[in-house]
């Protein structure tokens, strides 16, 4: 696959048409959004061979989307967005993810960051977070549920957090999280009781690998009205969470991608064994998407649940209330999801069932998905950077509606292999190298923290300009890290 | 004859095994599970693993394929390190065929292990372009993680 099987349809967008691919097994056009730079590097790490494979799936409607944080990943790249229709469509294990409902919550605030740096309040905002926030593999949540309430967790997601378990929240916020915070779930018996417990001790921990908590200062507003809107004033601070369904979501994505292998083993033979897929409307395909919204529910308590210790910590450190602070859920929002949704597609309004891995909603001003006080200006969607770069608020677009399915990208998306990213740290103090910056950064994985430095991003900058050039989402803020809890 | 190293892709890490027969291979990759998921610090606590007895936790696995079997193993190993704390630091192979493993899996606390934790935290063992292969008896395969 080469630059030459895509015919560029506008500075951002590239398309490799379905009536010209000479093995005649694409179903749809395959695109991807990005500057020709990111899309030679997504042919090269195969990634776009990957969206090629998705468009050769038996009923997929639209086009095989990547957003431009694309990279390899397995089954769907990184970055993948496709849709099936809902009655008679097929559900993919693969076009989710293992960490189900892995998303990003931004807070704000009305602290001014100058006052973090006057009383010394970064280091004892990182060393609180690192100390009272459950981090890494082996380390259990801030509460441990018995299987009883722990499948009321799962039925009502962050509804639950916030009637039994949150000091510090409402039943308000519960309208700035997509969806809610909670998917229709009502069927427990489905749920292993490995799963069971790996999720009952893991309410409300961060985990490892790319999950992080971060302190950042708003230092550019580029939308004033939608920055009003989304409450996101220059110069103050804000705090963003990025976790998933931990050890649960795990579980369940390898539990049913097991289910549907053995109901399916005639189609392993597909071009990526991690495409296996159920018919929607099959007992495998129906039970997977139960699972799919337990685990969505999992992890939106989950950063309820996070969110509200750090209110704790900064009620604590600054002696205010939370009111006070003005801390308030800007939105929390998924990336690895699948989700039945209204799209107009080929002139005609269809229901169809949307399969977001490493990509997020974008949903336009006046849709009646997003919360009232955001519908004159859009869907926040935000976009984090990597731990010594900017993270972004933008805004979804109609255009997005027209041309990604309502989509966007999710990131700064990997460019360096942890390997790569090892060797090039070999020698690098990364905690300093970033002090140096005035990011405090406090984990307690130092390899972790080599394989996530910055170098082995993409320039988030670049993710930007191609999602505001292509019109799937627009700028509104940008904000810088102050302190930054890896996992 | 057993064999075994990481590699990784730009999202995520994976191991390359090779060993005699599926009982050579299956050792190849428990070695090369705990050097992912330990790294260096694995050999610097393994002399103190004959201090300790090692606590036999039967697994048995039908499934469909050597790859199937893999994945599954793979899969119970790293659910005793992530909420069991148990490190699997020995095996003991019972019966395997292509289709039908019977060991046990010889486990320490890590806490016991100057309390060795995980460098990275894997989500899953993935399908994803697995194939175990066989030359002359030697079998061989590489298994990505998503981590």
């Amino acid at each position: 696959m080469n630059l030459n099987d895509f015919t560029q349809i506008s500075p951002y967008r590239w398309v490799m048409e379905k009536n010209t691919d000479k093995s005649n097994s694409m179903n749809t056009n395959a695109e991807v959004f990005g500057t020709e730079h990111i899309i030679k590097a997504a042919i090269e790490d195969q990634a776009v061979q990957q969206v090629f494979n998705v468009s050769t799936l038996p009923g997929i409607v639209s086009n095989s989307y990547a957003m431009p944080d694309i990279h390899y990943g397995y089954g769907f790249s990184i970055g993948g967005v496709a849709a099936f229709p809902a009655d008679t469509g097929i559900v993919l294990p693969g076009g989710v993810g293992y960490d189900i409902n892995c998303g990003v919550r931004l807070l704000a605030t009305n602290i001014p960051a100058s006052e973090l740096q006057k009383h010394s309040y970064k280091e004892s905002i990182g060393y609180n977070l690192l100390s009272k926030i459950p981090t890494g593999t082996t380390d259990k949540g801030k509460i441990k549920l018995d299987k009883k309430e722990f499948i009321k967790v799962l039925e009502n997601g962050a509804e639950e957090i916030v009637e039994k378990y949150a000091k510090y929240s409402s039943r308000n916020d519960l309208r700035f999280i997509e969806s809610s915070g909670k998917l229709d779930f009502d069927m427990p018996g489905i749920i292993s009781e490995r799963a069971m417990e790996r999720g009952r001790s893991q309410v409300g921990s961060l985990g490892g690998g790319n999950h992080f908590l971060e302190v950042q200062v708003i230092d550019e507003i580029y939308d004033e009205k939608a920055a009003a809107a989304f409450g996101l004033k220059k110069g103050n601070i804000s705090i963003m969470i990025h976790t998933g369904s931990r050890g649960f979501g795990h579980q369940i994505a390898t539990d049913f991608i097991e289910t549907i292998r053995k109901k399916n083993i005639s189609r392993i033979k597909i071009k990526d064994p991690q495409l296996i897929y159920a018919e929607i409307r099959s007992p495998e395909g129906q039970h997977y998407l139960q699972a799919l919204n337990a685990a969505s529910n999992f992890a939106w308590a989950n950063r309820h649940l996070l969110m509200d210790t750090i209110i704790e910590i900064f009620e604590v450190i600054f002696k205010l209330s939370s009111r006070e602070m003005g801390m308030r859920l800007v939105y929390d929002q998924a990336h690895n999801i699948a989700k039945f949704e209204n799209h107009l597609i080929d002139g005609k309004n269809q229901r169809v069932l949307v399969h977001r891995k490493g990509a997020t909603r974008a949903f336009p001003p006046g849709h009646k998905e997003i919360p009232e006080e955001y519908r004159l200006v859009g869907q926040p969607v935000l976009l984090p950077g990597s731990m010594g770069t900017a993270s972004y608020v933008l805004k979804g677009t109609q255009k997005a509606m027209e041309i990604s399915l309502g989509s966007s990208a999710h990131g700064a998306g990997r460019q360096l292999s942890r390997h790569k990213a090892l060797q090039l740290t070999s020698n690098m103090d990364v905690k300093d190298r970033l002090k140096k910056k005035d990011i405090l950064v406090f984990s307690f994985s130092g390899k972790g923290l080599r394989e996530e430095v910055p170098e082995a991003y993409k320039e988030i900058d670049e993710i930007v300009e191609v999602t505001e050039g292509a019109g799937i989402s627009d700028k509104v803020a940008r904000m810088i890290p102050l302190v930054v809890v890896k996992g | 004859m057993e064999f075994f190293e990481t590699f990784s892709t730009t999202a995520d890490v994976g191991i390359r095994i090779r060993g005699k027969g599926y009982d050579g291979l299956f050792h190849s990759a428990l070695k090369g599970l705990n050097l992912l998921l330990f790294d260096c610090r694995f050999d610097r606590v393994s002399p103190l693993i004959a201090s300790f007895p090692q606590t036999p936790y039967p697994f048995e696995f039908h499934g469909d394929s050597p790859e199937n079997l893999l994945v599954n193993f793979l899969s119970e190993i790293l659910f005793l390190i992530q909420q069991e704390n148990l490190i699997t630091t020995g095996l003991s192979i019972h019966h395997i065929d292509d289709t039908h493993i019977k060991a046990d899996l010889l486990c320490i606390p890590l806490f016991e292990l100057q309390n060795l934790q995980p460098e990275l935290e894997i989500k899953s063992v993935t399908y994803h372009n697995l194939e175990v292969k066989d030359h002359e008896g030697i079998k061989s395969a590489e298994i990505i993680f998503d981590i």
